[in-house]
């Protein structure tokens, strides 16, 4: 499909704030045999020059700072993106230096105790793909999906003694359980096509889901543990991956000041397919 | 020169001055209570009430004791930690301040500063009680020791001419507060000042205000023994040469500031110039009989607000961390003085989560 | 020998005694030190101990103290009498750090450009990666020169036998230089015709060879770069030392406060509007150092430092991320980190050290715990250790769970006998103490050493622990010419 995403994020503050510095991953994934992002723009107001870098992780960052005295900051990211139906092409051999990096606790995912037994009933599963899966439909079929009852800060042990959440909630019980198990697993960051990225088709956000390390002739597979259809597909248009929420905020930053902070955003997912448009939109809901 | 490095310079020096004003005011209302113990009786609480309203504030005193009178101002005004204008927090900022650009000062100011709070923090209110007059010239000799300190061993640049303003500006703020409060006190009824000094004991207390200042000795050279009001007031507030006046203060603050940002007579090219241009000019053409019409009272809590308005434009023009680039133009937007240690921190932008 | 030294308790057959040889006369570069303390009275002590100590507190020279009585100011014990060090003793040290130290460079600059040694399975991939202070931000940036340590601290201890080992390397931002500095002016001024009858090697151009080193690695061609010092401010332990060396190297000393990025330059906040800034030596953590990357809740940092630093338009000292490198259990690798890059033998032995995280040592460890010193792999200052042989078989309890619920996090090493100097436990009574020494390097272009160093020394009677922060002292360090 060939998708266009339109996210903007908006500060806004009561008194003048200064010297904003802002640091944003918002630009989409490009690979071989997968997706592929044919254009890319990215708009900030009140006008600041914009740098890049590629982080760690191989995630395109962008920054940029203003200096000046501000009541307002607003982020517009626009892409054009062209996915594919199973993406293949983030499959080649990893390095086990890189793999470690997944398959350790990090700042949002933990090792407890609970996540170690219920985790003991994927262990008997064989194939990393099929244990993969298993821990996906359990994820969605025992976890409520609820927004307001965790923050952009819970961690994979607080969203599992609650058994509700959103999906960055739910892609990191699913890294807990699959690296508990062993398995490498990354937290993905980007949206989902098809009235909006929630359940209940709201357009408000940025999506997250898990990709899986399933040897290394498969590769990295992707697992949408917020919904039903559970595996990645043409409508998901990926940013970047990391560790965890922490790795790939799309948008993080600081300021200086002392007024209080107003934060809204609006993503907008649409299809530069006509024909196909209802089709595919009608196959999610 | 760092903004923070010049605005602690400033306060450094602003609070050492304070500190030797406190100081001077107690010294002398110490005497005042010997020389008039004779004449009258010194038990009033009226006698000690008008320093802290000179260097304080009355609520805040009162928060803290039950009466006025020498034990409880003098640990108020001297030891009080909670009285930010105390001799001891006086000091202990300075030192502070100091402490904080302790490689852009010489190491002899440093040591004058360290040396006066090591001292401060060996003295018992005892010692003050037993002995004051030996105290309040240790402060007095310290903060005269830490100006000539500076005046010989602080090279003449930017740094040096913020030294000055802070002096400055604390002294005419000082010299502005005890004439009014002093004033307040002597002269109950508008328009009627000259008949009421005549009894020994306000010309007492009126020495004794010169005193303060360090100012009978310049006074008489001028006056001669003809201590009366006009002529009290014409000294401390209109004196061109004496400097503890208000308008010698206000002039070498001008110059200082002057020197930074070469600016001249009639010609100023910022803020903090303008406003202190005025002043300055303002009390170049005033007559007593001027401040007499307009009320000693309303005049001086006229130049006691323009300092503080010289204050915060000298803040938002050379300390707020910023150029004027930076951060808005419009005092009540920026940034207050946070202090030695203060804020200016950075704060994270929110995140949502992704959902 | 009379007077002073009567009652000296050499003990020379279980610890290294640096003035007395094991027949128990002195040995032969401490014979004229020791005539001179014994020619004075308690009085002449006094009144040395009065100069120095006036000339401590006048200066500033005070550090804070955390725990206890929070927040105090006190003057860091300063002993009177000074270690000497011959020369060829001296050689051989830094010879043997220079090595170390171009070899911990090299693994830095491999482990953030390649990992080659974690490829080759000389070192744990696990170790690195889990490392707090490996900072996946600063992979693939080559830092001015290649340079990662431009200041480092290696601490060395002699065993019972005279040998120097290097207990810890110190590669993040070491502190003390400025108490060597300080230690010098002290001795130059209580024993001055003691002082001229050796001749010392003099350490006082390190200001001056520290300006050299930042200078070298500035990314700008400018001819006189502009370098400032970034302190934490006032209410850190070590603020003394920040402005005092900005002071000597005659540079501005910054809070974060005072820089502001835009677009990726570095200004100072000026009277006169923002000015370029082209290498910071940094004493604040990589933790504390850019909210915008590290920690957002950091109040002592410049947001966009990092960009700053990644684009090249500023150099930091030290770069980001060296704490990899000083990490305990990477200390336990040195020696093949060294054999592994340069292909020679360390000249300097590591102390024998038993990782937790390997279950055959843990085993050693738990089983030994009343023998071992106990450390936590990121901490230093001598905080979060268990010192076996003084500690109580509760304590050691307590300590094990913490080993077995985290062994990344420890090591143990056995009770080095750390060599013992004599030194005033008060104005006429000598003991002997044990000491270390922290000798600095500097790094730009080419490594270096002052000859010289910060001879730490536990003042409590017994006590091994140096720390300033837990009741050490130091003493100045005289590297003589024989």
């Amino acid at each position: 499909m060939i998708l266009k995403v339109e996210h903007s994020t908006t500060f806004e503050y009561e008194e003048p704030i200064y010297e904003t510095a802002t640091e944003v991953r918002l630009h989409p994934a490009s690979g071989v045999n997968s997706q592929r992002c044919a254009s890319f723009s990215l708009q900030v107001t009140p006008p600041a020059p914009i740098s890049e870098y590629t982080d760690f992780y191989g995630n395109k960052v962008h920054h940029f700072n203003l200096l000046q005295s501000h009541k307002r900051v607003q982020i517009v990211a626009t892409s054009v993106v062209e996915t594919v139906a199973s993406p293949t092409g983030w499959t080649f051999q990893e390095d086990e230096i890189y793999l470690m990096d997944f398959s350790s606790e990090s700042h949002y995912v933990h090792f407890d105790p609970s996540i170690q037994s219920l985790a003991m009933q994927f262990k008997n599963i064989e194939d990393p793909y099929e244990q993969a899966t298993a821990i996906c439909r359990n994820i969605n079929d025992t976890f409520r999906y609820e927004p307001g009852v965790t923050d952009v800060h819970s961690t994979s042990a607080v969203v599992l003694a609650l058994g509700r959440g959103v999906c960055q909630d739910f892609a990191h019980i699913m890294l807990a359980f699959c690296r508990e198990l062993g398995i490498p697993a990354r937290y993905v960051s980007g949206y989902l096509y098809g009235g909006g990225s929630t359940p209940d088709g709201q357009d408000e956000a940025s999506h997250a889901w898990c990709e899986v390390y399933c040897g290394a002739e498969r590769g990295w597979s992707g697992f949408d543990p917020t919904h039903k259809t559970l595996i990645v597909d043409d409508r998901y248009i990926k940013i970047g991956t990391g560790r965890d929420y922490g790795d790939v905020p799309p948008v993080r930053g600081t300021y200086k000041g002392t007024s209080s902070e107003k934060l809204s955003v609006a993503v907008k997912v649409i299809s530069l397919e006509q024909a196909t448009e209802t089709v595919e939109g009608n196959r999610f809901s | 020169m760092l903004s923070r490095v010049a605005e602690s310079l400033f306060w450094m020096s602003r609070y050492f001055e304070r500190a030797e004003s406190t100081a001077r005011f107690l010294d002398v209302n110490f005497n005042l209570m010997l020389d008039l113990n004779s004449i009258t009786s010194v038990d009033h609480p009226n006698y000690w009430k008008p320093l802290i309203m000179v260097m304080s504030n009355l609520e805040n005193f009162d928060a803290h004791y039950q009466e006025y009178n020498v034990q409880t101002v003098t640990d108020y005004l001297v030891f009080n930690r909670q009285n930010s204008s105390s001799i001891l927090s006086s000091i202990s900022m300075a030192r502070e301040n100091a402490r904080s650009i302790i490689e852009s000062i010489s190491s002899e100011m440093w040591e004058q500063v360290n040396n006066l709070y090591h001292f401060l923090q060996s003295v018992s209110p005892q010692q003050v009680h037993t002995d004051p007059y030996s105290f309040y010239k240790e402060i007095k000799n310290a903060s005269h020791l830490f100006q000539g300190i500076t005046d010989n061993t602080f090279s003449r640049n930017e740094g040096w001419d913020f030294v000055q303003i802070g002096k400055y500006l604390e002294r005419a703020d000082n010299a502005a507060r005890l004439v009014d409060v002093k004033y307040h006190m002597l002269m109950p009824k508008r328009g009627q000042h000259l008949d009421l000094v005549k009894d020994s004991v306000d010309i007492i207390q009126w020495m004794a205000v010169l005193k303060s200042c360090s100012a009978l000795e310049a006074f008489r050279k001028v006056y001669l023994s003809k201590i009366d009001p006009d002529n009290i007031l014409r000294f401390l507030i209109l004196d061109r040469t004496f400097p503890r006046s208000i308008t010698f203060s206000i002039c070498a603050a001008q110059e200082a500031l002057w020197r930074i940002s070469g600016s001249s007579l009639h010609r100023y090219v910022n803020n903090v110039d303008r406003l202190i241009g005025k002043t300055d000019a303002e009390l170049s053409y005033t007559t007593v009989e001027d401040i007499y019409h307009k009320g000693v009272h309303e005049f001086l809590e006229e130049i006691e607000q323009g300092l503080i308005r010289i204050g915060e434009q000298l803040h938002l023009l050379y300390f707020a961390y910023h150029t004027p680039k930076i951060e808005p133009l419009d005092v009540s937007e920026a940034l207050p003085f946070t202090g030695v240690a203060g804020g200016r921190a950075n704060w994270s932008q929110s995140q949502q989560q992704q959902q | 020998m009379t007077r002073l030294f009567d009652h000296y308790d050499a003990l020379p057959d279980r610890f290294f005694d640096e003035v007395i040889s094991r027949d128990g006369t002195p040995r032969v570069h401490y014979e004229k030190m020791m005539r001179r303390f014994i020619q004075l009275s308690p009085e002449d002590i006094r009144a040395r101990r009065e100069l120095v100590n006036i000339f401590f507190r006048n200066q500033g020279i005070t550090f804070t103290v955390y725990g206890v009585d929070e927040g105090i100011e006190r003057i860091f014990p300063f002993d009177l009498i000074p270690r000497i060090i011959p020369l060829p003793e001296w050689e051989t040290i830094e010879r043997g750090l220079i090595q170390r130290i171009t070899a911990l460079n090299e693994f830095l600059s491999d482990i953030y450009q390649g990992q080659k040694i974690l490829k080759d399975k000389i070192i744990p991939p696990e170790l690195v990666l889990g490392s707090k202070h490996f900072r996946r931000e600063f992979v693939g940036v080559r830092p001015p020169l290649g340079v990662y340590i431009h200041v480092t601290g290696s601490d060395l201890i002699r065993d019972d036998a005279g040998r120097y080992l290097v207990l810890e390397d110190n590669l993040r931002t070491p502190s003390g230089v400025s108490y060597m500095l300080q230690n010098r002016q002290a001795m130059k001024k209580a024993f001055p015709v003691l002082f001229d009858q050796y001749k010392v090697r003099p350490v006082d151009s390190y200001p001056q060879q520290l300006l050299k080193t930042l200078q070298e690695i500035s990314p700008s061609p400018k001819p006189d770069p502009k370098v400032v010092v970034l302190t934490p401010g006032i209410y850190n332990s070590a603020y003394f030392e920040h402005s005092y060396l900005a002071q000597q190297m005659g540079v501005q000393l910054t809070e974060g406060r005072d820089l502001v990025v835009n677009n990726n330059k570095v200004y100072t906040r000026t009277t006169r509007g923002l000015q370029r800034v082209d290498v910071i030596y940094r004493r604040v953590d990589d933790d504390f150092i850019d909210p915008l990357v590290f920690r957002p809740d950091s109040k002592l940092g410049v947001a966009g430092l990092i960009n700053a630093y990644r684009k090249g338009n500023v150099a930091l000292a030290n770069a980001i991320g060296t704490g990899v490198a000083d990490d305990k259990v990477i200390y336990s690798f040195v020696p093949d980190i060294i054999r592994y890059y340069l292909n020679e033998d360390p000249i300097l032995d590591n102390v024998e050290t038993w990782l937790a995280s390997n279950p055959k040592h843990l085993k050693h460890i738990l089983e030994n715990l009343d023998k071992l010193v106990v450390k936590a792999a990121n901490e230093s200052g001598g905080y979060g250790m268990l010192v076996g042989p003084e500690s109580t078989a509760a304590e050691r309890e307590k300590f094990a769970e913490k080993i077995v619920a985290n062994p990344r996090n420890y090591i143990a090493q056995p009770t080095i006998s750390l060599s013992r100097h004599p030194s005033f436990f008060n104005d006429n009574e000598i003991a002997a103490c044990h000491i270390d020494l922290r000798p600095y390097v500097l790094y730009g272009k080419t490594p270096s050493i002052v000859p010289g160093g910060l001879t730490r020394v536990a003042l409590k009677r017994g006590s091994l622990v140096v720390n300033s922060s837990q009741g050490g002292g130091s003493k100045d360090t005289w590297v003589i010419d024989i």
